[in-house]
């Protein structure tokens, strides 16, 4: 079956805004996305953690200093959250739809003008410190990814991680903020997706109303140079962890990035092995061999280049070895021997019912929208990617994990404090 | 810059709506029919749950179901679900369970059958129990290592005491120890019964297509024996109000658990309990605004209103420093006092309305989203059109109602203040202020039984 495309407006106002539409009537909500090409690895030299930092310091108010986004958004019945990746940062609300008029008033206010004192400024870094606190420090697997990617990533600024330093944080001040905000948060560097109940004309008035007056800077917005030279030799790192109760690995390669034509095939690899219950890994190393008590993978793939990765969460009295070799004995298989009709008929069916569930609702829509368009120039990719799925042939799978090679390979152990050596 | 644009009104929204119809056996069937995306999506719902059995049964029966019917093995089952795209799952709540699937429109058909054939004749093999069992027993130990989740586990004990409500849906590590393949058969036998279920059925399917389809997959489903409801006390507000210390040595944090028994889902006072609770809770709700806005003394604050056959509870929380234990407290109560002492003002009641109700629109997004709304009416016997109600109900909640709702409940039945963590850095202070508490460390903590301590 083939998925009805979507009716997506599209245009791009004189100063570089890119605009998507989607209507939905079915209920009174709108969601409103403004994605901004600009993430973790634009962090300023010395600086890691700060595109995410500014993420929050555009909640703080704007120069027409009226109510902020979380008032207009919470005090009528609807939400408002931001992210960050390595390769965009997104800001999201879903409001009624009699509200839609304001909020597009709002993100565009906020791009004109963000008022950030010393005082919120300082404030709103230790909101972030905390944040790394509780999610890289407190939370017990915290370090692993960050581990990862630092191992990875020599060269590329991927390696520093979106969350950055404390340190580097507590270096910023605010003429940083002011630079960021004036090299990144350009309308040329943005996308705005709207999906949800409106009436175009209207919304597109509305547009060009509170959008279309905002100049571009003059001069091009910098880029990332760096790219991470091919890896030599296999990487390994064993971290003793303080709070884990069990010990973790995770395997991971160096793969193509998010527009490379073998993008597909690896998300078809990363299904046949963790995909569901009776995905490879889940079947071999939680249910059979009972090595694993969850086993997850990833094909993560970034702008400028990826890592296919494979993490387990080791039962008690598991060797990290037992796990590994077990990981490798399954990647070998999927590298060697090509999947069967059966089972590619399985996954396939899997990645279109999750690529249909992402269309369900709004917000999620409109995040899909956001990062076709911003990492892969084009919002449209949504309706190309199922097709671009089945077209994956056992042969493909074969060929993109053949490329999986050791010499490519970072390995990190995760062991418990109280385990034995 | 032009100033903020003033809002349209708001438009008039026709909420789905349901068309039923109920097979010889005694099944009911509900049909929401919407053809946006190539989705359907089905739960069944039964209306016994944890409340009906021994503390651990019901939650370890639907937890299960999937792994394996008489006629296939867990992988079997497990391969049908993924080679149909469906995601298939089994919940369990103190008044029912329900076993939900969702798939592409074209493979509904087939995933409809594996729903049936899990919920009819589930296979209980000891060693898929025994695996179900230990991913239960990891997740409770979790579950008493995190102060928030003890707290709120620790609340319950002191207001429904050893009445099915008071105990945890999971079980105990003891009772979950103890649960064997007979109590799993004996539930099934209880709880799954036609004449008691209801399937409702939400996507791209039409209302004929979908009755034929629970007629082919549950019409065969022999009428049962309906058992007795569980037992409960008419007045279960007998219990006299505590204040309870649960001690967790080298805790990060104290949980702050404060609430009573409110009312029961079918009473017509419950939404103005649901305006109340809004009221409190949210990010600009009053419980976060004063713990967390104001004082810093959290990252978050709110409260919950349980949604219950019998009358459920009111639980305000929060997470804070072991040493702010004592303020957290005082601030939670004194938030909770001042609701009830005064009427809310409109200004305030306009957007915790519109708060409520944008939680209900969202949760109407997807076809699961819908289903489990539909569902939560449907455990509750309550009138499925209800859900065209419920903007209306919520909108129709004023001031007087928030204040008898805040009288009677939260002024009236005295609260309950349960805190679980390292006791070692605030009790002494705590029980100046606090003279009555209670200190139980948390290895004597009893999750079921007459008394709260154990050993």
């Amino acid at each position: 079956m083939k998925p009805a495309p979507l009716r997506l407006i599209e245009k791009t106002l004189e100063n570089g805004l890119r605009v998507v539409l989607v209507e939905d009537h079915r209920l009174p909500m709108a969601a409103v996305n403004v994605g901004y090409h600009v993430g973790g690895k634009d962090d300023p030299p010395g600086r890691s953690g700060f595109a995410h930092l500014f993420e929050h310091l555009m909640f703080k108010g704007t120069e027409s200093g009226t109510e902020t986004i979380d008032r207009l958004t919470e005090d009528v019945g609807g939400y408002n959250n931001a992210f960050t990746t390595d390769d965009l940062t997104d800001y999201h609300e879903v409001i009624p739809s009699n509200y839609l008029e304001r909020i597009i008033w709002a993100e565009a206010d906020r791009l004109r003008s963000l008022r950030v004192d010393e005082p919120n400024f300082e404030t709103e870094r230790e909101v972030v410190v905390s944040e790394y606190d509780q999610r890289i420090l407190a939370d017990p697997y915290g370090m692993l990814d960050v581990i990862v990617n630092r191992r990875a990533f020599t060269v590329h600024p991927y390696g520093r991680g979106v969350i950055g330093l404390p340190t580097d944080l507590y270096a910023a001040d605010l003429s940083d903020v002011r630079l960021f905000h004036r090299t990144y948060y350009r309308p040329d560097n943005a996308v705005l997706v709207v999906a949800g109940d409106f009436e175009p004309t209207q919304l597109e008035r509305w547009i060009d109303a509170y959008f279309g007056p905002l100049k571009p800077p003059a001069g091009p917005i910098p880029r990332v140079a760096a790219r991470e030279p091919r890896q030599k030799s296999p990487q390994r790192e064993r971290y003793v962890a303080a709070n884990a109760p069990l010990g973790a690995v995770n395997v991971s390669f160096h793969i193509c990035g998010v527009n490379d034509e073998d993008a597909f095939a690896f998300d078809v690899a990363e299904t046949i092995l963790a995909m569901g219950k009776s995905s490879r890994l889940y079947r071999s190393l939680v249910y059979e061999q009972r090595i694993a008590s969850q086993v997850f993978c990833v094909a993560d793939m970034r702008e400028h280049g990826g890592l296919f990765q494979v993490q387990a969460l080791l039962q008690p009295g598991t060797t990290a070895e037992r796990a590994e070799s077990a990981i490798g004995a399954e990647l070998l298989k999927l590298a060697s021997e090509p999947v069967g009709s059966e089972e590619l008929d399985k996954v396939r069916a899997q990645i279109l019912s999750a690529l249909l569930r992402r269309r369900e609702s709004c917000n999620d829509l409109a995040q899909s929208l956001v990062r076709a368009a911003i990492l892969r120039g084009d919002p449209r990719a949504v309706d190309r990617d199922p097709a671009a799925y089945l077209a994956v042939s056992a042969a493909d799978v074969t060929r993109v994990c053949a490329t999986l090679r050791d010499e490519e390979r970072i390995t990190v152990e995760y062991v418990p404090a109280g385990a034995k050596a | 810059m032009s100033a903020i644009p003033a809002p349209a009104p708001p438009r008039a929204v026709t909420y789905p709506s349901a068309v039923t119809a109920t097979l010889p056996n005694g099944l009911s069937v509900a049909v929401v029919e919407q053809h946006h995306l190539p989705l359907v999506a089905a739960q069944l719902v039964l209306r016994k749950g944890a409340a009906d059995g021994d503390p651990g049964v019901a939650a370890v029966t639907a937890a299960a179901l999937p792994y394996g019917s008489r006629r296939s093995s867990a992988l079997d089952i497990a391969q049908r679900c993924d080679r149909l795209g469906a995601n298939l799952s089994a919940s369990t709540a103190y008044d029912g369970v329900s076993v939900v699937v969702s798939s592409l429109s074209p493979h509904f058909p087939a995933a409809l059958d594996v729903l049936a054939e899990i919920a009819r004749e589930p296979a209980f093999d000891e060693a898929e129990i025994e695996r179900v069992r230990a991913r239960a027993m990891s997740d409770l130990q979790l579950t008493l290592c995190t102060p928030g989740s003890l707290a709120r586990l620790g609340l319950s004990r002191v207001l429904y005491g050893a009445l099915p409500y008071g105990l945890p849906i999971s079980g105990s590590p003891e009772t979950l120890t103890a649960i064997g393949r007979d109590a799993l058969v004996r539930f099934h036998a209880l709880a799954f019964h036609p004449e008691e279920a209801l399937l409702i059925v939400v996507g791209d399917i039409t209302p004929d297509a979908a009755f034929e389809l629970a007629g082919r997959a549950f019409g065969d489903w022999p009428a049962g024996m309906p058992g007795a409801a569980a037992a409960m006390p008419g007045d279960n507000h007998a219990l006299p109000p505590r204040t309870v210390v649960i001690d967790m040595p080298n805790a990060g944090r104290t949980g702050i658990a404060v609430g009573t028994i409110a009312l029961a889902r079918s009473s017509p006072e419950y939404y103005a309990g649901v305006v109340a609770t809004a009221v409190l809770s949210g990010y600009s709700g009053r419980l976060n605004t004063e713990v967390r806005v104001k004082r810093g003394l959290s990252y978050g604050a709110g409260a919950v209103l349980q949604a219950r056959r019998l009358p459920g509870p009111f639980v305000a929380t929060t997470l804070v420093d072991n040493a702010k234990a004592l303020d957290g407290t005082l601030v939670m109560l004194d938030t909770l006092r001042r609701f009830a002492g005064e009427e809310v003002g409109e200004d305030e009641l306009v957007p915790r309305r519109a708060v409520v109700c944008g939680n209900f629109d969202r949760s109407l997004e997807t076809v699961i989203g819908t289903v489990g709304t539909f569902a939560e009416l449907g455990l509750h016997a309550l009138p499925l059109a209800e859900i065209n109600e419920y903007a209306r109900r919520v909108n129709a909640t004023g001031a007087g109602a928030v204040k008898r709702f805040a009288d009677e409940v939260i002024a009236g039945r005295g609260l309950s203040v349960v805190l679980a963590g390292d006791a070692r850095l605030f009790y002494e202070k705590f029980a100046e202020r606090f003279p009555q508490a209670e200190r139980i460390p948390a290895e004597r903590f009893a999750l079921t039984g007459p008394e709260l301590t154990k050993g």
